[in-house]
């Protein structure tokens, strides 16, 4: 069903139950909103929504009002414009003059709609109200109270979204401000949300504050790798290093949110730890070297293996991998005469779950990697190596994968270790060859969540060192092979 | 109407004739650019001006930032009359926003423009003198360009980089008592300017190295694109403020010098004559000088005055939004002109509706002056490069942008 | 004889500290000058144990710079041509103040000393001979620095040395009429005479135009503005020395200003009376109306000593003055001042001379 309606002189057609913000922004006028969010509930709390419907007595506010057929509607008459001012006005009678140290400054919604629908000079001569600045709320959040407006999205968020009310708006007009029960320190997983959600400065994510002005933010879709429920986000980076992960609306999936074990992840991607350089192992050292001689010692231990005829071959795939790096890689395995390839779930599978967003099974990709055929548990591979079964292993690592274990216990039973990593690990001590790989924010490739939606992430970053794909690794080993005609099974 | 020297070039590839790379390191090339000259004895046969040894990517640049910051990068272009570039742009952006500055922002306009003329004038008069050995002129020049630069100095607190235009406006107002320093700081150049006119103007030496070197023929000077004093020597009287008049030229009296023969001499002569009228304007503009505000009153495309950013949310808020994300000009693409010190200096500017340049391109005047060198060159002696190359003024900041 | 060889060393090295000294001290000189001319302070800043001197200091900061700067050889020259060219260039301006008399005769007990440490009868032809050796400096240097730059300018050097050469031998060939010597002692010595007895018989009065034509050789000589072709800084960056560094720029260096003392020496010996002192002779004042006054042979010789530098030391002046006041020539112009205007200039001059030396000698 859909209604038509009239704004500012246009008939649009939209979709029944809509309220104006949402047909308005269909018709392609934005209409300023601080309060009110497209997931919550609608306060009507700011009035910075509003508008003018003909045969209404009064200004309305578009965001509690659903469309009906025939209505029209004005969003730039003097009098919104007078009433936007006045709001304005008043929003900023008590705001700190925080804009240089404040984190939110450049995408400020204050900031915004003052150069858009305001632009008065201050006329307010009077002592500002000042309230207590740095609060600190749990782990992942901090509060200023000054620069609240009292929207109250972050108070319906924990009561809508979380199920959990642990913020509330405690006394009257000036003297309005957010608090939690006591004192007590917000412990949701989900509390960095509020951080997005506040359209000022007053609730800031504690892993961003002052680590960047947002302007010099440059941001890439992607889709999180934290676990397997596959939240859509934006990875915000700026000269090579990600600065934060903000969720990226996404209806089916994510909605408007992410949860904060998601949004650290980027950090296992970027710290000292990543490999850039292959290494092989000489004598009891590994030495650093390059692909070309990497991947030639790689082949010629597997042709001497092959000819004893001793040569057990194993594959390994981490469940973070993308579909296209695993299925490479599986079929990398079967020329080397692996007949399977393990799923390693990694150490911290199973985690805790819940039925907001948060996955037990902490990787991206692994209904992916079922998909095409990488389905045995790598727990199994324990009792094949100590049986001798399996000798020669390839493993394409992820982030403390179970494998770690399974090699330091068997060691000394492994001919040939081969691993794909991005970081260093203790598989670095069991490897003999050791080739550098992308990871996810480097790479571009699909992962396939536990509902089996299929999604596409891009690069964000430019690889480091030299580091590749494990799609185009595999490419240079299979060609050199094939120059070698070397067979291994 | 004298002749083009014609060289016969069929032996071009003859043993006989020396290779002389001439830059870019060299006293004389100023800037960074590079003479590759053959040479028939004290003949330059054939000549190729290679340039961009000071490409900075000032058009590409400017993409990057906001449109207010792009003016330091203008102060960067003709480095000897910076102020003229940034009243360039900032025409050029005004006319894009569709707004006229105040009538006192006008006249300051004027005035910093013709200072910046006169330095220019000043610098190139100077250095042509110099490179012909008479290191004192030089001098005498320097000094009164260092009368103006005290004069920049007080508009706009830098000497070389001033960054005094803003869209819509101007940094801040004149400083007290400038008007008195300014009359007395023109007496003090006119006094030097005659000194240098008597040391060169009839000096045997200097006439004979300057008149009839140099030469290009007027109908090639309007083909190659000539503007400025290059063009007005070899008469044709095209001058912007007369021909195309913006901000408050057309009340003003002065004249625009033409010359006859189109050479090095004719030029020399039409820059002095044309410092001498900007001197006028100056006298002019400082009487005629209007009371008034120097910005347009106009929130979207003026900053707030600091002490509404450093004293209210709003003016923060203001300046902050102006700062990081820039004016919002409406969509469109527009070529703005202004004389610049060596002809018309143009600004395209293509805006997309966003907080900074879709695209910035500027038109330096002495590029397409550069490209007649070679003609002017050949068959000239290797001593008459350095008052030719002199008299284009050629500003690699400007050339190579 | 052992005394004589024993004073002549002694004024050798007298003329010869004399010389490096004025050299030195016109590098100064010329950047104070140009600094006076151009309204600006000049060099001030060097100082040795906090004395600065108006900059004097500069010179020893200079030497020290120049000696301990790196001796950089271009792989393109060739070495021992650009070892020698600066001896070349240096040495014999030295060589021409052996015959320049710095005064008349100083008596020491019984021993007469000429203030001259050649008393050559053909003076005249060693200045000529001895300065058209410099012309080697030029061409070695500019040919063996394997430089474009430098080798235009030795060719300009060459062609502007050789050409000026001409003007200046026959500019002075009318004070040899005049003074009918080639002795430059003996010149200096006519010059003491009277004219109608109150105008000092000096060069200027007998040949003005023999003046401006070789003073403007002389300076064509010593490659100064307006006639810096072969080093004109704009077009040729340093001309034929640009490739020398430390001492052995220094010498090119050295040997320009000692150049500008000997021109002005030149100039004085043959057209400013030399050490004369106008009514002043062997034995003291001659004053025409007051009559003799006697006065110590030592304290004339300081006098006639003392009048020789003055008048050195003004025609220093001059030569950087005009350095900074004129435009540089164009090299065709430079040949075409030189063949078609001085070097006529310099015959008719001849010939005049020649006429009134003639009318003056048979009918008086």
């Amino acid at each position: 069903m859909t209604v038509k309606f009239t704004i500012d002189g246009r008939t649009v057609e939209v979709p029944e139950g809509l309220n104006i913000i949402l047909a308005a922004k269909r018709a392609g006028i934005d209409i300023p909103h601080f309060c009110y969010h497209p997931y919550l509930s609608v306060a009507g709390n700011c009035r910075m929504c509003i508008v003018e419907i003909e045969k209404m007595p009064k200004p309305c506010i578009a965001c509690g009002h659903i469309v009906q057929d025939g209505m029209v509607v004005h969003t730039n008459t003097d009098m919104v414009k007078k009433i936007r001012k006045g709001i304005m006005e008043f929003l900023l009678i008590n705001h700190p003059l925080d804009c240089p140290i404040c984190d939110q400054a450049g995408e400020c919604k204050l900031q915004e709609y003052y150069m858009l629908y305001d632009c008065e000079e201050s006329r307010f001569n009077e002592q500002k109200e000042t309230k207590e600045k740095v609060i600190d709320l749990g782990s992942m959040i901090m509060l200023d109270r000054e620069r609240c407006i009292a929207c109250t999205r972050c108070v319906r968020f924990f009561e809508e979204f979380v199920g959990d009310a642990q913020l509330t708006l405690r006394h009257r007009s000036d003297h309005a401000e957010i608090t939690t029960f006591n004192g007590k320190p917000l412990d949701s997983i989900y509390s960095s949300n509020i951080a997005d959600t506040c359209p000022v400065g007053a609730l800031t994510s504690k892993d961003f504050r002052f680590k960047c002005r947002v302007w010099f933010l440059k941001s890439d879709d992607s889709v999180c790798p934290g676990c397997a429920r596959g939240c859509n986000i934006k990875i915000q980076h700026n000269d090579g290093v990600i600065y934060r992960i903000m969720p990226r609306m996404t209806p089916d999936i994510n909605k408007f949110w992410m949860c904060d074990v998601g949004r650290l992840t980027y950090k296992r991607y970027q710290g000292n730890e990543r490999l850039t350089k292959p290494l092989v192992l000489r004598g009891q050292r590994l030495e650093v070297t390059i692909l070309e001689e990497a991947i030639e010692e790689l082949l010629e231990s597997l042709r001497k293996l092959a000819k004893d005829g001793s040569a057990n071959v194993a594959g390994v795939a981490s469940a973070e991998l993308t579909s296209e790096d695993a299925s490479a890689f599986k079929s990398f395995m079967g020329r080397v005469g692996a007949d399977k390839v393990f799923l390693d779930q990694g150490k911290d599978t199973p985690g805790f779950e819940d039925d907001i967003l948060i996955r037990a099974d902490r990787n991206p990709n692994t209904a992916g990697l079922k998909k095409l055929g990488i389905e045995q548990p790598v727990d199994e591979l324990d009792a094949l190596i100590s049986s001798g079964k399996v000798n020669v292993l390839f493993i394409a690592a992820g982030y403390r994968g179970k494998i770690e274990d399974i090699i330091k216990r068997h060691k000394d039973k492994l001919k040939l270790v081969t691993t794909f990593a991005y970081n260093e690990s203790d598989l670095l001590e069991g490897s003999d060859v050791i080739l550098p790989t992308l990871a996810w924010p480097e790479l571009k490739g699909t992962f396939t969540n536990f509902e089996r939606v299929t999604q596409e992430i891009s690069p964000a970053l430019a690889p480091k060192g030299d580091a590749l794909s494990i799609k185009d690794i595999v490419s240079q080993l299979e060609a050199q092979m094939e120059r070698k005609a070397i067979a291994v099974a | 109407m004298k002749e083009l020297k014609q060289i016969n070039t069929k032996d071009k590839l003859s043993q006989n004739h020396m290779m002389l790379n001439m830059g870019p390191a060299h006293p004389s090339m100023h800037g960074v650019i590079k003479l590759v000259l053959e040479l028939d004895g004290e003949t330059v046969i054939n000549c190729d001006a290679e340039i961009g040894y000071l490409h900075r990517a000032f058009e590409k640049e400017s993409e990057r930032g906001t449109w207010t910051q792009v003016f330091p990068y203008t102060d960067r272009l003709n480095y000897v009359s910076p102020l003229i570039n940034n009243v360039g742009y900032a025409l050029a952006v005004e006319k894009l926003f569709d707004v006229e500055v105040t009538e006192r922002c006008k006249y300051i306009r004027v005035l910093a423009s013709e200072i910046s003329r006169v330095c220019d004038h000043l610098t190139c008069v100077g250095a042509s003198a110099m490179e012909l050995g008479a290191f004192t002129a030089f001098l005498y020049m320097l000094q009164a360009r260092e009368y103006f630069y005290e004069l920049t100095e007080d508009l706009s607190g830098g000497r070389i980089t001033p960054n005094y235009v803003r869209i819509g406006g101007l940094a801040h107002d004149l400083p007290e008592n400038f008007k008195e320093k300014a009359l007395d700081n023109i007496d003090k150049v006119a006094e030097l300017i005659s000194d240098v006119d008597k040391l060169l103007t009839k000096n045997r030496i200097f006439f004979d190295r300057m008149r009839g070197t140099g030469y290009i023929p007027k109908d090639m000077a309007v083909n190659m694109g000539f503007t400025g004093p290059c063009l007005r020597a070899a008469g044709v009287s095209y001058d912007v403020r007369k021909d195309q008049p913006y901000l408050i030229y057309d009340k003003l009296d002065f004249e625009i010098p033409i010359g006859v023969n189109s050479d090095n001499y004719d030029r020399y002569l039409v820059r002095m004559e044309e410092i001498e009228q900007s001197l006028n304007i100056i006298e002019q503009v400082l009487e005629k000088m209007p009371d008034g505000p120097i910005n347009i009153d106009d929130p979207k495309i003026c900053f707030p005055p600091k002490s509404q950013v450093y004293g209210s949310i709003e003016g923060l808020m203001h300046q902050f939004k102006l700062v990081y994300e820039g004016h919002h000009p409406p969509e469109g693409e527009v070529y703005h002109a202004v004389e610049g010190g060596n002809g018309e200096l143009g600004f395209y500017i293509v805006s997309d509706g966003t907080g900074s340049p879709y695209r910035v391109r500027v038109r330096p005047p002495c590029f397409f002056m550069m490209q007649a060198i070679p003609r002017m060159l050949q068959g000239e002696m290797i001593a008459d490069i350095v008052p030719t190359f002199g008299s284009i003024n050629m500003i690699a900041g400007e050339l190579d942008r | 004889m052992l005394a004589i060889v024993i004073t002549k060393v002694i004024l050798s090295m007298a003329v010869i500290f004399f010389v490096l000294n004025m050299a030195a001290i016109l590098t100064w000189a010329e950047r104070k000058q140009s600094a006076l001319s151009m309204d600006r302070v000049g060099p001030n800043r060097a100082s040795i144990g906090g004395i600065k001197l108006l900059g004097l200091m500069h010179i020893a900061a200079d030497a020290i710079k120049m000696f301990s700067k790196e001796d950089f050889i271009p792989a393109n020259a060739k070495t021992f041509y650009f070892y020698i060219a600066p001896i070349f260039a240096f040495a014999p301006v030295i060589f021409i103040f052996a015959v320049i008399p710095f005064g008349d005769v100083l008596i020491i007990g019984d021993m007469t000393i000429k203030l001259q440490i050649a008393d050559l009868s053909f003076g005249i032809l060693f200045i000529f001979a001895i300065s058209s050796l410099s012309v080697y400096g030029v061409i070695l240097a500019g040919w063996s620095s394997g430089n474009n730059y430098s080798f235009l300018g030795a060719l300009r050097g060459c062609a502007q040395m050789i050409s000026y050469e001409v003007t200046m031998g026959l500019s002075i060939i009318g004070i040899v009429i005049m003074y009918a010597s080639l002795n430059l002692n003996d010149i200096v010595l006519r010059q003491g005479d009277m004219l109608l007895g109150f105008i000092p018989k000096w060069g200027i009065v007998l040949q003005p135009l023999g003046f401006i034509l070789f003073f403007t050789a002389a300076i064509a000589e010593s490659k100064r503005v307006p006639f810096d072709l072969p080093e004109g800084e704009s077009e040729l960056v340093a001309g034929y020395f640009t490739e020398y560094s430390s001492m052995k720029f220094g010498m090119f260096f050295l040997a320009e200003f000692a150049e500008i003392a000997v021109v002005a020496a030149l100039v004085t010996t043959f057209f400013f009376g030399g050490w004369q002192v106008p009514f002043l002779g062997r034995e003291g004042l001659d004053l025409p109306v007051i009559g003799a006054i006697h006065l110590p042979n030592l304290l004339v010789v300081l006098m006639q000593v003392g009048a020789f530098i003055i008048k050195i030391i003004f025609f220093c002046w001059l030569q950087l003055q005009i350095r900074w006041t004129l435009p540089r020539f164009r090299y065709d112009q430079l040949m075409k001042l030189g063949w078609k205007y001085l070097l006529p200039l310099s015959l008719v001059n001849i010939m005049i001379s020649a006429l009134i030396v003639h009318l003056v000698t048979t009918y008086r």
